[in-house]
Protein backbone atom coordinates (compact mmCIF):
# COMPACT_ATOMS: atom_id res chain seq x y z
CA UNK A 1 0.00 0.00 0.00
CA UNK A 2 3.14 2.13 1.45
CA UNK A 3 4.36 1.99 -2.53
CA UNK A 4 1.35 2.77 -4.12
CA UNK A 5 1.14 6.18 -2.23
CA UNK A 6 3.94 7.34 -3.05
CA UNK A 7 3.48 6.65 -6.73
CA UNK A 8 0.68 9.46 -6.00
CA UNK A 9 2.86 11.69 -4.53
CA UNK A 10 4.69 13.05 -8.26
CA UNK A 11 1.04 13.38 -9.59
CA UNK A 12 -0.89 15.17 -6.52
CA UNK A 13 1.96 16.80 -4.95
CA UNK A 14 0.46 19.31 -2.43
CA UNK A 15 -2.66 17.92 -2.24
CA UNK A 16 -1.37 14.65 -1.11
CA UNK A 17 0.55 15.44 1.60
CA UNK A 18 -2.16 17.35 3.36
CA UNK A 19 -4.21 14.15 2.78
CA UNK A 20 -1.46 12.09 4.67
CA UNK A 21 -0.89 14.36 7.48
CA UNK A 22 -4.66 14.83 8.09
CA UNK A 23 -5.34 11.10 8.37
CA UNK A 24 -1.91 10.33 10.09
CA UNK A 25 -3.04 12.53 13.02
CA UNK A 26 -6.42 10.90 13.34
CA UNK A 27 -5.01 7.74 13.92
CA UNK A 28 -5.59 6.36 10.03
CA UNK A 29 -2.28 3.76 9.02
CA UNK A 30 -0.93 6.04 6.25
CA UNK A 31 2.95 6.16 6.24
CA UNK A 32 3.11 9.90 6.71
CA UNK A 33 6.71 10.17 7.39
CA UNK A 34 7.69 7.98 4.42
CA UNK A 35 5.33 10.19 2.14
CA UNK A 36 7.20 13.33 3.76
CA UNK A 37 10.85 11.67 3.05
CA UNK A 38 9.77 10.67 -0.29
CA UNK A 39 8.16 14.01 -1.37
CA UNK A 40 11.68 15.92 0.23
CA UNK A 41 13.69 13.25 -2.19
CA UNK A 42 11.75 14.32 -5.35
CA UNK A 43 11.80 18.12 -4.05
CA UNK A 44 15.47 17.44 -4.47
CA UNK A 45 15.71 16.34 -7.84
CA UNK A 46 13.70 19.47 -9.16
CA UNK A 47 10.54 17.38 -9.84
CA UNK A 48 8.40 19.17 -6.54
CA UNK A 49 8.89 22.42 -4.79
CA UNK A 50 10.16 22.52 -1.21
CA UNK A 51 8.33 25.02 0.26
CA UNK A 52 4.70 23.55 -1.43
CA UNK A 53 5.60 19.96 0.59
CA UNK A 54 6.31 21.09 3.51
CA UNK A 55 3.60 23.50 3.57
CA UNK A 56 0.96 21.05 2.69
CA UNK A 57 2.50 18.52 5.24
CA UNK A 58 2.27 21.21 8.23
CA UNK A 59 -1.09 22.60 7.17
CA UNK A 60 -2.67 18.65 6.88
CA UNK A 61 -0.83 17.83 10.29
CA UNK A 62 -1.90 21.18 12.18
CA UNK A 63 -6.07 20.61 10.93
CA UNK A 64 -5.60 16.99 11.62
CA UNK A 65 -4.37 17.74 14.93
CA UNK A 66 -7.71 20.05 15.57
CA UNK A 67 -9.79 17.27 13.96
CA UNK A 68 -8.86 14.98 16.51
CA UNK A 69 -9.20 17.49 19.49
CA UNK A 70 -12.29 17.80 18.65
CA UNK A 71 -13.30 14.59 18.38
CA UNK A 72 -12.14 13.58 21.47
CA UNK A 73 -13.61 16.16 23.57
CA UNK A 74 -17.19 15.54 21.94
CA UNK A 75 -16.96 12.19 21.53
CA UNK A 76 -15.59 11.30 24.98
CA UNK A 77 -17.85 12.39 26.95
CA UNK A 78 -20.58 9.72 27.15
CA UNK A 79 -17.20 6.97 26.73
CA UNK A 80 -15.61 8.38 29.54
CA UNK A 81 -18.54 8.82 31.83
CA UNK A 82 -19.53 5.09 31.44
CA UNK A 83 -15.54 3.89 31.97
CA UNK A 84 -15.70 6.33 35.27
CA UNK A 85 -18.56 4.23 36.79
CA UNK A 86 -16.31 1.62 38.30
CA UNK A 87 -14.15 4.03 41.17
CA UNK A 88 -11.35 2.11 40.66
CA UNK A 89 -11.22 2.86 36.88
CA UNK A 90 -12.21 6.61 37.34
CA UNK A 91 -9.34 7.19 39.82
CA UNK A 92 -6.43 5.82 36.98
CA UNK A 93 -8.53 8.21 34.62
CA UNK A 94 -8.44 11.13 37.10
CA UNK A 95 -4.55 10.09 37.54
CA UNK A 96 -4.11 10.38 33.33
CA UNK A 97 -6.42 13.47 33.36
CA UNK A 98 -4.30 15.29 35.93
CA UNK A 99 -0.72 14.09 34.14
CA UNK A 100 -2.31 15.56 31.01
CA UNK A 101 -3.25 18.93 32.33
CA UNK A 102 0.49 18.79 34.07
CA UNK A 103 2.92 17.11 31.39
CA UNK A 104 0.33 17.75 28.75
CA UNK A 105 2.05 20.45 26.98
CA UNK A 106 5.51 18.62 26.35
CA UNK A 107 3.89 15.27 25.62
CA UNK A 108 1.98 17.24 22.86
CA UNK A 109 5.36 18.58 21.69
CA UNK A 110 6.90 15.23 21.73
CA UNK A 111 4.16 12.74 20.23
CA UNK A 112 3.93 14.95 17.32
CA UNK A 113 8.15 13.87 16.28
CA UNK A 114 9.76 11.98 18.81
CA UNK A 115 7.22 9.61 19.90
CA UNK A 116 4.84 9.85 16.32
CA UNK A 117 2.91 6.83 16.45
CA UNK A 118 1.51 8.17 19.94
CA UNK A 119 0.49 11.53 18.41
CA UNK A 120 -3.18 10.96 17.33
CA UNK A 121 -3.72 9.05 20.79
CA UNK A 122 -2.96 12.12 22.51
CA UNK A 123 -4.85 14.53 20.13
CA UNK A 124 -8.02 12.47 21.38
CA UNK A 125 -6.67 12.17 25.17
CA UNK A 126 -5.96 15.82 24.92
CA UNK A 127 -9.34 16.75 23.97
CA UNK A 128 -11.25 14.17 26.13
CA UNK A 129 -9.67 15.73 29.11
CA UNK A 130 -10.52 19.12 27.96
CA UNK A 131 -6.92 20.03 27.90
CA UNK A 132 -6.62 23.87 27.58
CA UNK A 133 -6.97 24.71 23.99
CA UNK A 134 -4.46 27.62 23.00
CA UNK A 135 -1.73 25.27 25.16
CA UNK A 136 -2.70 21.97 22.72
CA UNK A 137 -2.42 24.29 19.52
CA UNK A 138 0.79 26.04 20.33
CA UNK A 139 2.53 23.15 21.96
CA UNK A 140 0.81 21.15 18.33
CA UNK A 141 2.36 24.04 15.94
CA UNK A 142 5.58 23.72 17.59
CA UNK A 143 5.81 19.97 17.09
CA UNK A 144 4.96 20.15 13.64
CA UNK A 145 6.75 22.47 12.90
CA UNK A 146 9.42 19.78 14.02
CA UNK A 147 7.60 17.05 12.19
CA UNK A 148 7.61 18.19 9.05
CA UNK A 149 10.96 19.84 8.76
CA UNK A 150 13.22 17.35 10.14
CA UNK A 151 11.21 14.36 7.87
CA UNK A 152 10.90 16.96 4.20
CA UNK A 153 14.38 18.54 5.35
CA UNK A 154 16.43 14.98 5.89
CA UNK A 155 14.57 13.34 2.26
CA UNK A 156 15.87 16.74 0.64
CA UNK A 157 18.85 16.33 2.18
CA UNK A 158 19.74 12.78 1.71
CA UNK A 159 17.53 12.13 -1.43
CA UNK A 160 19.48 9.32 -2.65
CA UNK A 161 18.66 7.41 1.43
CA UNK A 162 15.27 8.01 1.75
CA UNK A 163 14.29 4.14 1.60
CA UNK A 164 16.87 3.29 4.21
CA UNK A 165 15.72 6.70 6.19
CA UNK A 166 12.00 5.85 5.96
CA UNK A 167 12.64 2.12 7.67
CA UNK A 168 15.21 3.59 10.23
CA UNK A 169 13.09 6.23 10.98
CA UNK A 170 10.05 4.08 11.25
CA UNK A 171 11.82 1.56 13.08
CA UNK A 172 13.80 3.97 15.61
CA UNK A 173 10.29 6.07 16.30
CA UNK A 174 8.46 2.40 16.81
CA UNK A 175 10.83 1.57 19.43
CA UNK A 176 11.26 4.90 21.18
CA UNK A 177 6.95 5.18 21.15
CA UNK A 178 7.08 1.51 22.71
CA UNK A 179 9.50 2.13 25.01
CA UNK A 180 7.84 5.32 26.42
CA UNK A 181 3.93 3.57 26.97
CA UNK A 182 6.12 0.66 28.76
CA UNK A 183 7.92 2.97 30.97
CA UNK A 184 4.95 4.53 31.81
CA UNK A 185 3.47 0.79 32.44
CA UNK A 186 6.55 -0.20 34.85
CA UNK A 187 6.51 3.08 37.21
CA UNK A 188 2.21 2.47 37.19
CA UNK A 189 3.58 -1.13 38.32
CA UNK A 190 6.01 0.39 40.35
CA UNK A 191 3.95 2.71 42.53
CA UNK A 192 1.21 0.03 42.76
CA UNK A 193 4.17 -2.36 44.53
CA UNK A 194 5.10 0.06 46.82
CA UNK A 195 1.69 0.74 48.00
CA UNK A 196 0.80 -2.57 48.65
CA UNK A 197 4.09 -2.99 50.82
CA UNK A 198 3.06 -0.12 52.32
CA UNK A 199 -0.34 -1.40 53.39
CA UNK A 200 1.39 -4.22 54.52
CA UNK A 201 -0.26 -6.75 51.77
CA UNK A 202 3.14 -8.06 51.40
CA UNK A 203 2.80 -11.14 53.89
CA UNK A 204 -0.73 -11.95 52.65
CA UNK B 1 6.22 -14.65 48.04
CA UNK B 2 4.31 -17.06 45.75
CA UNK B 3 1.71 -16.05 47.42
CA UNK B 4 2.37 -12.08 47.02
CA UNK B 5 2.68 -12.89 43.29
CA UNK B 6 0.13 -14.54 43.41
CA UNK B 7 -2.27 -11.94 44.55
CA UNK B 8 -0.82 -9.73 42.67
CA UNK B 9 -1.25 -10.96 39.10
CA UNK B 10 -4.94 -11.30 40.46
CA UNK B 11 -5.10 -8.11 41.18
CA UNK B 12 -3.37 -6.30 38.65
CA UNK B 13 -3.71 -8.94 35.58
CA UNK B 14 -4.30 -6.14 33.08
CA UNK B 15 -1.65 -3.87 34.17
CA UNK B 16 1.06 -6.88 34.24
CA UNK B 17 -0.37 -8.21 30.79
CA UNK B 18 0.28 -4.50 29.32
CA UNK B 19 3.41 -3.93 30.33
CA UNK B 20 4.48 -7.26 29.03
CA UNK B 21 3.16 -6.44 25.47
CA UNK B 22 4.71 -3.21 25.32
CA UNK B 23 8.27 -4.86 26.45
CA UNK B 24 7.83 -7.07 24.23
CA UNK B 25 7.33 -4.35 21.33
CA UNK B 26 9.39 -2.35 22.18
CA UNK B 27 12.03 -4.99 22.22
CA UNK B 28 11.41 -6.05 18.77
CA UNK B 29 11.18 -2.61 17.18
CA UNK B 30 14.40 -2.55 18.83
CA UNK B 31 16.34 -5.88 17.21
CA UNK B 32 14.78 -4.70 14.13
CA UNK B 33 16.45 -1.09 14.57
CA UNK B 34 19.77 -3.18 14.54
CA UNK B 35 18.83 -5.47 11.75
CA UNK B 36 17.82 -2.24 9.22
CA UNK B 37 20.73 -0.12 10.77
CA UNK B 38 23.22 -3.03 10.04
CA UNK B 39 21.66 -3.77 6.50
CA UNK B 40 21.73 0.12 4.88
CA UNK B 41 25.36 0.18 6.77
CA UNK B 42 26.81 -2.48 4.00
CA UNK B 43 27.65 -0.39 0.79
CA UNK B 44 26.27 -2.99 -1.07
CA UNK B 45 23.19 -1.68 -0.18
CA UNK B 46 23.52 1.96 -0.62
CA UNK B 47 22.61 1.51 -4.66
CA UNK B 48 18.78 3.01 -4.90
CA UNK B 49 16.35 0.03 -5.92
CA UNK B 50 14.56 1.62 -9.16
CA UNK B 51 10.82 1.64 -8.20
CA UNK B 52 7.59 3.14 -9.24
CA UNK B 53 7.34 5.72 -7.77
CA UNK B 54 10.07 7.30 -8.73
CA UNK B 55 10.50 10.06 -11.04
CA UNK B 56 13.78 9.98 -14.20
CA UNK B 57 15.05 13.37 -12.58
CA UNK B 58 15.22 11.68 -9.01
CA UNK B 59 16.92 8.52 -9.92
CA UNK B 60 19.35 10.70 -12.27
CA UNK B 61 20.54 12.65 -9.32
CA UNK B 62 20.77 9.21 -6.97
CA UNK B 63 22.98 7.98 -9.42
CA UNK B 64 24.99 10.92 -10.13
CA UNK B 65 23.91 11.56 -13.61
CA UNK B 66 22.35 13.87 -16.01
CA UNK B 67 18.69 13.56 -16.24
CA UNK B 68 18.46 13.49 -20.08
CA UNK B 69 20.75 10.23 -20.06
CA UNK B 70 18.24 8.44 -18.79
CA UNK B 71 15.11 10.46 -20.39
CA UNK B 72 16.73 9.29 -23.83
CA UNK B 73 17.47 5.90 -22.57
CA UNK B 74 13.57 5.35 -22.15
CA UNK B 75 13.12 7.66 -25.01
CA UNK B 76 10.53 9.84 -23.21
CA UNK B 77 11.15 14.15 -22.99
CA UNK B 78 11.40 15.60 -19.81
CA UNK B 79 8.50 17.56 -18.58
CA UNK B 80 9.67 20.30 -16.87
CA UNK B 81 7.73 21.15 -13.91
CA UNK B 82 5.37 18.16 -14.28
CA UNK B 83 6.63 15.50 -13.14
CA UNK B 84 6.07 11.92 -14.12
CA UNK B 85 6.83 8.72 -12.11
CA UNK B 86 8.12 5.28 -13.46
CA UNK B 87 4.35 4.46 -13.14
CA UNK B 88 2.79 7.41 -14.72
CA UNK B 89 5.19 6.92 -17.87
CA UNK B 90 3.89 3.32 -18.25
CA UNK B 91 0.65 4.10 -18.27
CA UNK B 92 1.13 6.48 -21.07
CA UNK B 93 3.88 4.64 -23.14
CA UNK B 94 1.94 1.27 -22.51
CA UNK B 95 5.07 -0.13 -21.34
CA UNK B 96 5.79 -1.92 -18.33
CA UNK B 97 7.07 -0.60 -15.11
CA UNK B 98 9.66 -3.49 -15.74
CA UNK B 99 10.92 -2.74 -18.64
CA UNK B 100 11.34 1.10 -18.67
CA UNK B 101 13.16 0.17 -14.80
CA UNK B 102 15.21 -2.08 -16.92
CA UNK B 103 16.21 0.46 -19.47
CA UNK B 104 16.91 3.13 -16.60
CA UNK B 105 19.54 0.32 -15.12
CA UNK B 106 21.40 -0.65 -18.72
CA UNK B 107 21.48 3.28 -19.17
CA UNK B 108 22.95 3.34 -15.55
CA UNK B 109 25.57 0.61 -15.67
CA UNK B 110 26.86 1.82 -19.76
CA UNK B 111 27.16 5.72 -18.33
CA UNK B 112 29.28 3.95 -15.25
CA UNK B 113 31.34 2.26 -17.82
CA UNK B 114 31.85 4.81 -19.71
CA UNK B 115 34.55 6.97 -18.13
CA UNK B 116 33.54 10.75 -18.03
CA UNK B 117 34.44 13.27 -21.10
CA UNK B 118 37.74 15.61 -19.91
CA UNK B 119 36.25 18.97 -19.66
CA UNK B 120 39.07 21.41 -20.61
Amino acid sequence: MTEQLLELIPVYGVWLMFGVTFFSCLALPVPASIVMLTAGGLAASGDLAIDEVALGAFVGAVIGDQAGYALGRRGAERLIARLRARPARAAVIDRAFTLLQRRGRLGVFLSRWLFSPLGPWINFAAGASAMPWRAFTLAGLAGETVWVGLYVGLGYGFADRVVALSQIGGTLTGALAAGAVALALGLSLHRTMLARRRGGDLTV
Amino acid sequence: MRQTIASFWRDHRTLLLAFGATLAVTLYFMVRLIVVTLYWANPAHHDVTIAAWMTPGYIARSYQLAPHVLFEAIGYGPAPGDPRSLRQIADETGRSVDDIAEAIRTAIATARATPPAATP
